[in-house]
C-alpha cells in the first residue's frame, strides 16, 4: 500500500475539504508536515488510521468528537475522510463517513479509467492489505512507546514481532482448536455417562481438565507479576548504579550478579523437585507394585522348584496314553474305570504351551517391575544428591547475598539507605512469587498426570464403542495440529529475533556515537550492551533511538515477507511508515543520525513534526528525500493582541504558523512550495 | 541459519515464493483448512461473529478429520 492523497473533510480541526498529496516516488519518497503541538499533526496520523480500521490511538482525545466544531455549529452532522492509495500497481479510494450518532460507514473502490467501481467486504480487502496488527508499527506514534528494554515490555515487543511476522490467523487457530477439541471432549462424557465407572472417570477427567486450565491461567497471572517485580529490581539497580557513589556501584554490581546466581540456582531447584515429583509419575506403579511383584515371583520360582510350574506333564502325553488306553506302568486304561478317570484327570494340570508362555510372561512383568523398582531408585537418589549440592550452593549464595545487602545498608546516605531497603523487599517479593510459582507447576503437573490416568482408564470402556474411538482420534489429532502449529510459530519467532537484532545493530552500528549492541533476550527484552557484554543504562534519546530502530527492523521484517504466500502465516506487506513526533527526546546529533536512516527503512514515509524537531540538523540530513512538503498553520479568530508572530523558517522562507482574526477556528494546511 | 543465511533465503523466497513452501502431510493440510477459514472470518472483521466462525471450523473438522480416520 502506498500513499496517494488524504483527504479531510470536516474532520476534527480541519474545516471543509483539506487534501495532502504524499511523494511517494523514486527517491523522494518522504512528506513532511510541520505542525506545533495541538494544530492537527496526531489528527492527520490517527485520520489514516481511523479511514482504514476504525481505529484511533489510545492517547488520541475526546475520540468520539469526530466532526469539526465549526462545521457543526453551521449545522453539518457528517465529516469523512477519504485516502487514496496504489496497491499492486492499481488505484484504490478508500472513504469512511462519520455521521453523528449513527454509524461510520466504510467503502473502498477501485479506480480504473476515472470510474470508481465499489468493491466487495471492504474491510476485509483493507485487512489482506494491511493486516490491522501490523498497521499500529506503520502508522507510529514516536513519543508513545515505552521503553525498549524494560521487562514489562517484552511481552509488548514479542507481540509486535508476532504481529508483523502474521502470526494472527495460527494463534486463533490455536485457540479455536482448543475449544472445537473440548467440544468432542464433551460429546465423548456424553457417550461414558450411559456407564456407570467411566462416567465417574470421565467426570474426573473432566474436573481436572477445567483445574488445568484454572492452574495455567494462575501461572500466566504469576509470570505477568514476576515480570513487573524484575523491572522494579533493573529500576533499583540502575538508580543504585546512578547514584554517584563509588561503594553502591561496586556493591549494586556484585549484588546484581549474586541476584541473579540465587535465581539461578533456585529455578535448577524448582526443576529438581518437578524431576523427582515425574518419577513418581513415571515408576510409582512399579515401586508400589514391587512387593506384589516380588511375591508373585518368590511363588514362581518356589514352584517351579517344586516341579508345579510348569506341570511335569505335557497335554499331548496325556492324550496319546488315553488314546493308546494303556498306562506307561502297563494297566489298560478303559473309559468309566479307576485307572481311567486318574489318568483324565492329569489333563486339567497339564502343561500346554499357552501355559507355558503365561508362566514366562508373568515371570518377566515381575522380573521388569523389580527392575522398574532399583531403576526408580537409581534416579531418585540422583535426583537427591543434585538437590542437595543445589540446596549447599543456594545457601552459599543467599549469605553472600545477605551481606552485600548488609553492606549497602550500612553505606551512610539516605538516598542508598532507601533504595537498599525497597531493593530487599522487591527481592522478598519476588522469592514469594517464585514460591508461588513451583507450587503451582507442580499443581499442574498433577492435573495432567491425573488427565492421562483417566484417559487410559476412559479408553477401556470405550473400547467397542466405534464413535467413541473416533471421537478420542479426533481429540488427539487436534492435539497433534496444535503442537505442530506451536512449534512452527516458535521456529519462525526464534529465526526472526535474530534478524531484527542484527537489522537493529546495523542501524546503531551506524549511527549511534557510543560503540554499544543490542542483545535480546528468549523473553524479547531489548539490552543494550558494551563490547565486554555488560549492561548499560541507557539515556532517553538512546531509548528513543533503540524504538526507531526496532520499529524500521520491523517494517524491513515486513517488506521481505511480502511475497509469503501459500504459507500458514499472513504475508508481509509494503506500506508507508508515518510517524508523528519521532524525534520527541533526541539531540541533535541523534536527530540527524535517525533522519537519515529512516527514509531507507520504508517504500515511503511521511514525518510529522512541531519545531522542535525540526530545527538542527534534520532539514540538512533529509532535504533530498522531501517530496512533499506541508505546514498546518493555527487559525484563530482572537486578535492577536500583544502575541508575538509565529514564524517558522522553511527552506528559507519565513511561514506564519498562526493566524489572527481568522474567519474560523481551525487548522488549515499550506502546501510549501 | 545465521541472520545474514535467513535474510538472504526471505530475499529468495521474495522472487519465488515456493521455496518456503514445507513438505506437508494429510494433517497439514487439515491446519492449513483450519488457517483459511480464521483468514476468511478474521478479515472480515464486523461481518462475522465469534461463533459462527468456530462453528464452520467445527463443521469443516468433522468432515476433514472423519475422511483422515477412515484413511487410517
Amino acid at each position: 500500500m502506498i500513499l496517494k492523497q488524504l483527504k479531510l473533510v470536516d474532520f476534527r480541526q480541519f474545516y471543509g475539504d483539506n487534501d495532502i498529496h504524499f511523494a511517494w516516488e523514486g527517491e523522494k519518497n518522504v512528506t513532511l508536515i510541520h505542525g506545533e503541538n495541538g494544530v492537527g499533526k496526531t489528527t492527520i496520523l490517527n485520520s489514516i488510521l481511523w479511514c482504514l480500521f476504525e481505529r484511533l490511538n489510545s492517547d488520541f482525545e475526546r475520540p468520539n468528537d469526530l466532526i469539526n466544531y465549526e462545521a457543526a455549529r453551521e449545522g453539518k452532522n457528517t465529516c469523512r475522510v477519504e485516502l487514496y492509495f496504489v496497491h499492486d500497481k492499481l488505484d484504490y479510494l478508500a472513504q469512511r463517513h462519520h455521521v453523528k450518532e449513527g454509524k461510520n460507514p466504510f467503502r473502498v473502490y477501485k479506480i480504473e479509467n476515472y470510474n470508481f467501481r465499489e468493491m466487495p467486504l471492504p474491510e476485509q480487502f483493507i485487512g489482506s492489505i494491511l493486516p490491522p496488527q501490523m498497521a499500529n508499527y506503520f502508522f507510529f506514534h514516536g513519543e508513545g512507546i515505552s521503553s525498549i528494554s524494560d521487562r514489562r515490555s517484552g511481552e509488548t515487543f514479542r507481540r509486535a514481532i508476532r504481529d508483523i511476522l502474521g502470526f494472527t490467523f495460527a494463534e486463533q487457530a490455536i485457540d479455536d482448536l482448543k475449544k472445537v477439541k473440548r467440544g468432542y471432549s464433551k460429546k465423548a462424557e456424553e457417550i461414558y455417562k450411559r456407564n456407570d465407572a467411566a462416567r465417574k472417570a470421565a467426570q474426573a477427567k473432566s474436573e481436572a481438565e477445567d483445574r488445568l486450565i484454572k492452574l495455567q491461567e494462575s501461572i500466566d497471572t504469576l509470570d505477568t507479576n514476576i515480570a513487573e517485580e524484575d523491572a522494579r529490581f533493573d529500576d533499583l539497580s540502575q538508580r543504585l548504579s546512578a547514584s554517584g557513589n563509588s561503594d553502591a556501584n561496586r556493591i549494586e554490581g556484585d549484588l546484581r550478579a549474586t541476584v541473579k546466581r540465587v535465581a539461578d540456582t533456585q529455578k535448577a531447584l524448582r526443576d529438581c523437585h518437578l524431576e523427582r515429583q515425574n518419577l513418581i509419575f513415571k515408576y510409582g506403579w512399579a515401586v508400589f507394585g514391587t512387593e506384589l511383584a516380588s511375591k508373585g515371583l518368590d511363588f514362581i520360582d518356589d514352584s517351579t522348584l517344586k516341579g508345579r510350574i510348569p506341570s511335569p506333564y505335557q497335554e499331548a502325553f496325556v492324550r496319546d496314553l488315553l488314546e493308546a488306553q494303556e498306562c506307561i506302568c502297563g494297566r489298560e486304561l478303559h473309559a468309566g474305570t479307576a485307572e481311567y478317570e486318574a489318568v483324565v484327570s492329569l489333563l486339567e494340570k497339564a502343561n500346554t504351551a499357552i501355559i507355558n508362555q503365561r508362566v514366562m510372561k508373568a515371570r518377566s512383568a515381575a522380573a521388569y517391575m523389580e527392575g522398574q523398582a532399583q531403576a526408580f531408585l537409581d534416579e531418585v537418589n540422583s535426583v537427591e544428591r543434585k538437590r542437595e549440592e543445589l540446596e549447599t550452593r543456594l545457601r552459599t549464595e543467599q549469605e553472600a547475598e545477605h551481606s552485600l545487602q548488609q553492606e549497602l545498608h550500612e553505606i551512610d546516605e539516605e538516598e542508598i539507605q532507601r533504595l537498599s531497603k525497597a531493593f530487599d523487599h522487591c527481592r522478598k517479593r519476588r522469592d514469594e512469587l517464585w514460591t508461588q510459582h513451583g507450587k503451582i507447576q507442580s499443581d499442574i503437573e498433577v492435573a495432567r498426570s491425573q488427565i492421562e490416568t483417566f484417559k487410559r482408564e476412559l479408553s477401556k470402556h470405550g473400547v467397542h464403542d466405534g464413535y467413541l474411538q473416533r471421537l478420542n482420534r479426533y481429540q488427539e489429532l487436534i492435539d497433534e495440529m496444535i503442537s505442530r502449529c506451536q512449534g512452527r510459530l516458535q521456529e519462525v519467532e526464534e529465526s526472526s529475533r535474530s534478524v531484527i537484532a542484527q537489522t537493529v545493530n546495523s542501524i546503531l552500528r551506524k549511527f549511534s556515537r557510543k560503540d554499544y549492541a543490542i542483545r535480546v533476550t528468549e523473553d524479547f527484552i531489548f539490552y543494550l550492551v558494551r563490547d565486554d557484554g555488560e549492561m548499560v543504562a541507557k539515556s532517553s534519546g538512546e531509548n528513543l533511538l533503540l524504538n526507531l530502530a526496532f520499529v524500521a527492523s520491523l517494517i524491513d521484517m515486513a517488506k521481505m515477507r511480502e511475497n509469503a504466500q501459500g504459507d500458514f502465516l499472513v504475508p508481509g506487506t509494503v506500506a508507508p511508515f508515518v510517524i508523528d513526533a519521532p524525534f520527541g527526546e533526541l539531540d541533535e546529533t541523534y536527530k540527524g543520525a535517525t533522519t537519515a536512516f529512516l527514509p531507507g527503512t520504508a517504500r515511503q514515509m511521511v514525518l510529522l513534526l512541531s519545531s522542535s524537531h525540526w530545527k538542527g540538523t534534520v532539514d540538512d540530513a533529509i532535504k533530498s528525500s522531501v517530496g512533499y512538503e506541508y505546514l498546518l498553520v493555527s487559525e484563530r479568530r482572537a486578535e492577536q493582541g500583544e502575541k508575538p508572530d509565529d514564524i517558522i523558517e522553511i527552506g528559507g522562507q519565513q511561514i506564519a504558523q498562526s493566524i489572527y482574526g481568522a474567519e474560523r477556528d481551525i487548522t488549515s494546511l499550506r502546501k510549501i512550495q | 541459519m545465521t541472520p545474514d543465511e535467513i535474510k538472504a533465503f526471505l530475499q529468495q523466497a521474495k522472487e519465488d515464493p515456493a521455496l518456503i513452501k514445507r513438505d506437508t502431510d494429510e494433517l497439514d493440510d487439515i491446519l492449513l483448512g483450519v488457517i483459511k477459514l480464521e483468514k476468511k472470518h478474521l478479515y472480515g472483521t464486523g461481518t462475522t461473529s465469534a461463533n459462527r466462525r468456530r462453528e464452520q471450523i467445527e463443521k469443516y473438522l468433522d468432515d476433514a478429520l472423519q475422511d483422515f480416520v477412515e484413511g487410517e
